[in-house]
Order: C-alpha cells, then structure tokens, then sequence
C-alpha cells in the first residue's frame, strides 16, 4: 500500500481540522462548523474500519508504524471524537464567540491521539503527546463561566507541562541509556538508566490516563470545563494513554518484574482512591473523573500482567470504555445544555421527562459498574482472567472489593434518575444528533457485551504486536 | 568536561525545576520551574550526543523541537494565566480553590 494510503485515517482527520479552521475564519455559523466535522469525523472513521488490518511504514521507515495495535485504537480515538461531535450540536456551556473554534481543536487533539498510538520513535511519540495535549488545555478553558473555566484550564495545564517534562527527562534518559530513539533499538537493549529513564517517561502518559497520584487534575478539569471538552478528555484521550503505555512498558520486557511492582503499586492505588473519592461526590462531572481514575487503575491490571492476554484485555477494556463513559456523559451535556453543571439532584425524574436519555444513563453506568449483559462485564472479565493467569490473586480480589464498592455509586445514581421523584416533570427534546449519539451508545455497550468476539479477536491480534505468539 | 559534570548540571536543574513546580504558588514561578525541566532535558541530550551517541545529530535535531514545543506550550500557558488573571486579578495558586467536591 502506497504512503498516503496508509496515512489516510490521519490525513482526513487533518483536512477536516484545515475545513473547520477555514470556516471559522470566514465566519460562517457554528452550525455548518460542526455538520462539515462530523462529516469529516464519520469519513475518518470510515477509512479507518476500512485499513483496520493495515500495517507498514507510511514514511520514515521506523518513526511512524500501521500496525494492528494502532489500527484498532484509531478507531476507538475517531469514535470518540465522533461521538463527541455528536454530542456538540449546542454548545451551551461554551461562550458564544468561541463555540466555532471547538471543532478544530478536538480534530488537532485527535490527530495528535491517533499519531501518537503510531509512533514508534521517542522524538515523534513526545511531539504527538504534546499536540494532542494543547487542543485539549485551550477546549477546558472556554466554560462561560470564566473563573472556573480559567481555574480548571490553569490547573489541567500546569499538571500536564510539569508531567510532560518530567516524561521528557525520562526521554533524555532512555536515550543515553540506548544511544537511540527508536523504540525496536531500545527494546533490544537493557541497562538501568534506560529503566530509570522509563519510568520517568511514563509520567507524562499516566498523567493523560489519570492515575494515582498524576490524577489530581482530573476532578477539577472536569468539573470546570465544557460538558464536551470533558467528554473528549473522559473518552478518546484514554484510548490514546492506554495504546501508547503499552508500547512503552513492553519496552522494559527483560526488567518487566521491577516494572510491573511499580504498576501494581498504582493500579491498587488508582482503584481504591478513584472509588473510594466518587461516594462523595456530589457534581455528576466530579463523580465521572474519579469513576476514570478507579477504571484507570483497572486497565493497569490487563498491562501489568505483561502477557499477550493481558494487554488484549487491557485494549478490549479501553476501546468499550469510549461508549461505556460517552453515556452518562451525554446525559451531562443534554441536562447542562444551559451551561450549567448536573448534580445528582438533578437527575431526579429523568425517566419521566425523558425515557430514552435515562435508558442511555443506565446503560453505560451499568456498563461502568460491569453488570452483565453490557460491555464492561465482558471487559472485566477478561481482565481478572488476565490476571490469574499472570497469578496475580490478590490483585484480583482488590479489584473485586473495589468492583463492589463503586457498584455502590453507580447503583446510586440510577436510583436517582429512576426512582427519585421531582417537582420538575418538564419533557427533555432530545436534537437527533443527540438522539443518534445516544442509540449508538446503547447499542454498542449491548452488542459488544452479549457477542465480545469479534472486538476480542482484533484486540488479541493487536496485543500479538507487543506481545508476540 | 567530563559527562558526568554536564548530567550532574542537568540533573541539578532538572531538581530546582521539580522544587520551583511543586512549592511556588505563583503560576508564573510554576511555568519558569517547567522550563528549567525541559532544559535540564535538552541538556542531558546534549551531553548524550556528544559522549555516547552514534548519531551525533539525533540529540541536537531533538533539542531544536524541545526549544519548538516548550515555546508552543508556554504560549498557551501564558494565556490561559492571563484570562486567570483577569478573573482573580492575580496569579496565586491558592486562590484558584472554588471547584471542589
């Protein structure tokens, strides 16, 4: 397949960010902006599906590789960024003379996600985390209102440059360490600054997945930032983190024992604190952040088994999480619509006013929880069965007490939009886009969650490229 | 010099600029403490390249983006200190506490 063929998925990620920058600058209405990216974001995604089982080097033989694994977590990355725009149609949280510019930058960020899971060089993999870090600092910082939306940029930026440069030195690191920034010269070779040099660089890649202790921006750049831009930071660029933790830690395979006790250190962490902070919670957005921190810490299971298995299930888990989390996040941009932010109070009635964005709401909390018949049982499943494979028990049992203690939460806030009576028993109109997004992540929870195989298979042949056999 | 003075040198920055991130509560502080991080890198580049790479210009080619991106993210740090600015009339830390659970 020629250069350009390959690249296609990013290239028309790219034309679409150039359409919207261009119709922005000519100032046609928000509107036409967000039809044009759409259109460009289904396009992608349908390149994408299409060069599914693609592999080579575009260019620079070595720096940027299609492979299976990055085929597979591109489509996660465009189909959030799809659902997303989706879920874009009103922007009521944004201010009115910036809305125009949202969709350029969740395509720059996402075209930053999707090099990133294809870079196989140092220097390109840190300039891909920074682009598509930067779209996603200025998309937290345009909320209406201003002292929040400057708090939860502020603090989002501040975390994620000091982060990004801490990964940088760790970059430094592996390169004296190696004598090369390539990823298969470096996975060759084995010394302790280039393991030192490693862990360092994971910082800036824990940082995007928020784990404990990189998660402290998380609750409050959710909360202060647009329902959307949360939406985007809560889906796709998890999808990215995890895709590109995975290259890098099958980096350290001959040190893997040091590295997965590092892992399991966070993982624990991550699990418990994520679940243990969401009880409180009472802001919808706030709950959602720590929800990501506790499913962070349970995809660092399926990576710290450093098995072909493990890392399957890690990717199947992550790839579900995109319509799993877009769910009750909809349900947040649609009551927000006003710009305000829900709490649990106001899910109160939701059933009544409106059946279908309740539906949408319990789905994907119960996907959250990982109630069978939905994707996250499937996802969790998988992952314990990694781990006792790898004979990690007790992880498997701190994992299941958490499962239990966040099925307290989640249960909670079904309770709240099926049972909780409210005074305000108005009807919500659902626009089709809205509509649309929400079928589509109900459907996508439930088929993947009665028939995993086919979304399995293609995660086993992309964790056989880190992983082999 | 030998390498191990220049990775001590970075190493030394690479320290003040964790410190400086972590302790000063005015953003501005913050952001000069990220830069002396990233130049602590580029540094340790250097000294890579110099010493120990093959390809003597791997390390400086890296330096120049590192120099690219830090400018990059520095100007939309700035700006977004700025419209902090604008709302809390100044740039302390500790003021930014009203999203919490």
């Amino acid at each position: 397949m020629g250069a350009l063929e390959l690249f296609l998925p990013e290239a028309t990620i790219l034309l679409g960010a150039i359409v919207a920058f261009l119709l922005s600058v000519v100032g046609v209405r928000y509107r036409i902006t967000w039809m044009c990216s759409m259109v460009m974001a289904a396009l992608a995604g349908v390149t994408t599906a299409m060069h599914l089982g693609a592999h080579g080097q575009p260019f620079f033989p070595g720096i940027y590789t299609v492979d299976a694994l990055s085929q597979l977590l591109k489509l996660g990355i465009v189909g959030g960024l799809f659902m997303t725009l989706l879920a874009s149609g009103k922007l009521g949280s944004v201010r009115s003379n910036v809305r125009v510019d949202v969709p350029i930058y969740l395509m720059v960020s996402a075209l930053g996600m999707m090099m990133l899971v294809s870079a196989t060089e140092l220097l390109t993999l840190y300039v891909s985390l920074e682009l598509s870090a930067y779209g996603l600092y200025i998309l937290a910082a345009l909320h209406t209102m201003r002292r929040q939306g400057g708090e939860a940029a502020a603090k989002y930026i501040l975390f994620g440059a000091a982060s990004s440069a801490v990964t940088l030195y760790g970059i430094s690191l592996v390169y004296g360490g190696t004598g090369s920034t390539y990823l298969s010269a470096i996975a060759a070779t084995s010394s302790p600054l280039e393991l030192v040099g490693l862990v360092l660089a994971l910082a800036g890649v824990l940082f995007k997945l928020a784990v404990f202790p990189f998660h402290a921006w998380a609750p409050d750049t959710y909360e202060g930032s647009p329902h959307q831009s949360a939406t985007f930071i809560g889906t796709a660029s998890k999808v990215a983190a995890v895709g590109v933790l995975a290259r890098l830690i099958f980096l350290a395979l001959p040190n893997k024992d040091e590295l997965a006790t590092v892992l399991l250190i966070l993982c624990i962490a991550s699990m418990t604190v994520g679940n243990l902070a969401a009880i409180v919670q009472r802001d919808i957005k706030r709950l959602l952040a720590y929800s990501t921190v506790a499913h962070a810490g349970y995809i660092l299971i399926g990576l710290l088994c450093f098995s072909k298995l493990g890392v399957a299930a890690a990717l199947f888990y992550v790839l579900i999480y995109v319509p799993i989390a877009f769910g009750p996040f909809l349900v947040v941009c649609v009551l927000g619509a006003d710009g305000s932010n829900p709490t649990r109070a106001s899910l109160a009635g939701l059933y009544h006013r409106s059946p279908l964005l309740a539906l949408t709401l319990m789905v994907g909390i119960f996907g959250l929880a990982g109630i069978p018949p939905t994707a996250g049982f499937a996802g969790k499943w998988f992952l314990f069965t990694a781990a006792i494979e790898g004979q990690h028990f007790w992880l498997v049992v701190i994992a299941a007490v958490n499962v239990t203690i966040s099925i307290y939460y989640y249960l909670s806030i079904i309770k709240d939009a099926y049972l909780t009576p409210s005074d305000d028993d108005s009807a919500i109109r659902l626009s089709p886009a809205s509509a649309v997004a929400a079928c589509m992540s109900i459907a996508m929870v439930l088929v993947a969650g009665f028939y995993p195989r086919p979304l399995w298979e293609l995660a086993e042949q992309a964790a056989k490229v880190l992983a082999g056999g | 010099m030998t390498i191990h003075m220049w990775l001590l040198f970075a190493l030394a920055l690479f320290c003040m600029g964790l410190y400086a991130t972590l302790v000063r509560r005015n953003l501005i502080a913050i952001l000069i403490g990220i830069e002396l991080m990233l130049n602590a890198a580029s540094i340790n580049f250097m000294a890579f390249n110099k010493f120990v790479a093959s390809d003597p210009v791997v390390g400086q080619i890296i330096v120049l983006f590192i120099i690219g991106l830090a400018a990059a993210e520095v100007a939309i740090a700035l700006s977004i200190v700025l419209a902090v600015y604008r709302e809390h009339a100044n740039i302390d830390v500790s003021d930014l506490e009203e999203l919490k659970g």
